[in-house]
């Protein structure tokens, strides 16, 4: 695979994705993650001051705790549930890919770098932007690229990838992993 | 303690109501029990054309439906459940699912609809607005009764342990058995039984679940209230009857 990002041809109601989120922002910071909590395993160096999100599926023993959008939990496992937040949109995406498996939602505030790195190389994202700006985008090295909300994207997370915020917004993404062997029936997938 | 009985509604600032330092509040008002079976009886009699389950397939999503045909449980539901949705946006002549589970293709109106839009434009349906309930509206308000819906959970099922949004729920005991219980903690430690003729308000923060280890059916009256109503309603005293 030597692509990067591939638009998909999903069409889906942003407004509810948005009223997701919102929901989410209100009503669910009980399981809200943040990145300032000491409870990660992260010596990468990345800028994540003031990062939160929430594991819509978790791959902790407890169900009822936040759990970070991120691989980055010291109790993590790679045996992911679903939790209460599964419901609405998100439960629309795991039907739609039903081999697809920790959903989340991260919100990168202005400044935050995520530095190049690569992930497992079996599985692959797909990252729906739920709010962004011109300067929130994607780095491959020598390439960027600024995903736009009612929009999905495959990104090939096997290859040198980073993120930035460099704009004066927060930056929303509901994003999941598939299996990497799955992206040429992703790419069949046209509405939820 | 964090089963809260008598309490003074001074005691109940927004901080406290907004942590999970407590499980369960009893209100100090109560209500005819008579009544809220008369009440009961009704829904399952004159009303039952309008109650839905997880085998209503007209209803529901078709991903829910077929889940729980293949699995016997959707969610946090470990077996079958039925329930009247009193609380809608527009008044409807069929069953209505909860928001979630609700078919939008049937069900236009929630289509794209936020959860503060739901919870504002959802009022009673006109059909339910009788006997104990329209008393029990009239004294308490719909600040009290948002959502409504009255949840009938068949003997030996279980809702596991979970937690929900921070809108706080109302639960009125229409018709329950002393084997009928909540559950709050990670791990179901602390048990509460509900009785008929009483209200109250619990901490959905708190990890908590149900189980219906009785041999009959336990119905319960379910609402949303607001968060800065609690303490006038734990403020009220008397009967409604």
């Amino acid at each position: 695979m030597d692509w990067k990002i591939k638009e998909l041809n999903l069409e889906f109601s942003l407004q509810e994705l948005k009223n997701y989120f919102d929901y989410l922002e209100r009503s669910w910071i009980h399981l809200r993650w943040d990145a300032d909590r000491n409870d990660v395993n992260d010596s990468s160096k990345h800028q994540i001051e003031g990062v939160y999100g929430w594991g819509i599926q978790s791959n902790l023993k407890d169900l009822t705790q936040p759990c970070p959008p991120y691989h980055v939990h010291k109790e993590g496992t790679q045996d992911y549930r679903d939790t209460a937040l599964m419901f609405g949109f998100a439960e629309s995406i795991k039907e739609a890919f039903p081999y697809s498996r920790q959903h989340s939602i991260a919100v990168h505030p202005p400044g935050t770098v995520i530095n190049l790195h690569t992930d497992t190389a079996k599985w692959i994202k797909i990252h729906v932007p739920i709010q962004g700006n011109d300067n929130s985008y994607f780095t491959f090295e020598d390439e960027k690229f600024i995903l736009e909300p009612g929009k999905a994207y495959l990104v090939n997370t096997t290859l040198m990838h980073g993120t930035n915020n460099l704009g004066t917004t927060n930056r929303a993404h509901f994003f999941f992993k598939i299996p990497a062997d799955m992206v040429d029936d992703v790419l069949t997938v046209k509405k939820i | 303690m964090r089963y809260l009985k008598h309490c003074n509604p001074v005691d109940l600032t927004t901080e406290f109501l907004a942590s999970k330092d407590w499980d369960i509040i009893e209100i100090n008002l109560t209500i005819d029990p008579i009544q809220l079976f008369e009440y009961y009886h009704k829904l399952k009699t004159e009303l039952a054309d309008f109650c839905f389950s997880f085998d209503s397939k007209d209803y529901l999503r078709p991903e829910i439906y077929e889940r729980f045909q293949k699995e016997g449980k959707v969610g946090n539901y470990i077996g079958n459940v039925s329930a009247w949705s009193v609380s809608w946006p527009v008044n409807r002549d069929i069953p209505c699912p909860s928001r979630f589970q609700a078919d939008p293709n049937v069900y236009p109106e929630i289509k794209d609809i936020s959860q503060m839009d739901f919870a504002e434009t959802a009022h009673p349906q006109p059909r339910y607005v009788f006997g104990i309930l329209e008393k029990l509206l009239n004294r308490l308000s719909e600040r009290a009764l948002r959502q409504m819906l009255v949840s009938n959970h068949p003997a030996g099922l279980q809702v596991a342990n979970h937690v929900d949004s921070d809108l706080k729920k109302l639960h009125i005991p229409l018709y329950t058995n002393s084997n009928a219980v909540f559950t709050f903690g990670e791990n179901d430690e602390r048990v509460y039984q509900m009785e008929v003729g009483k209200i109250y308000i619990i901490n959905p923060i708190v990890p908590h679940g149900t189980f219906n280890g009785g041999d009959t059916e336990r119905t319960h009256l379910l609402s949303r209230i607001d968060l800065d109503y609690i303490p006038e309603v734990v403020g009220m005293q008397g009967i409604v009857e």
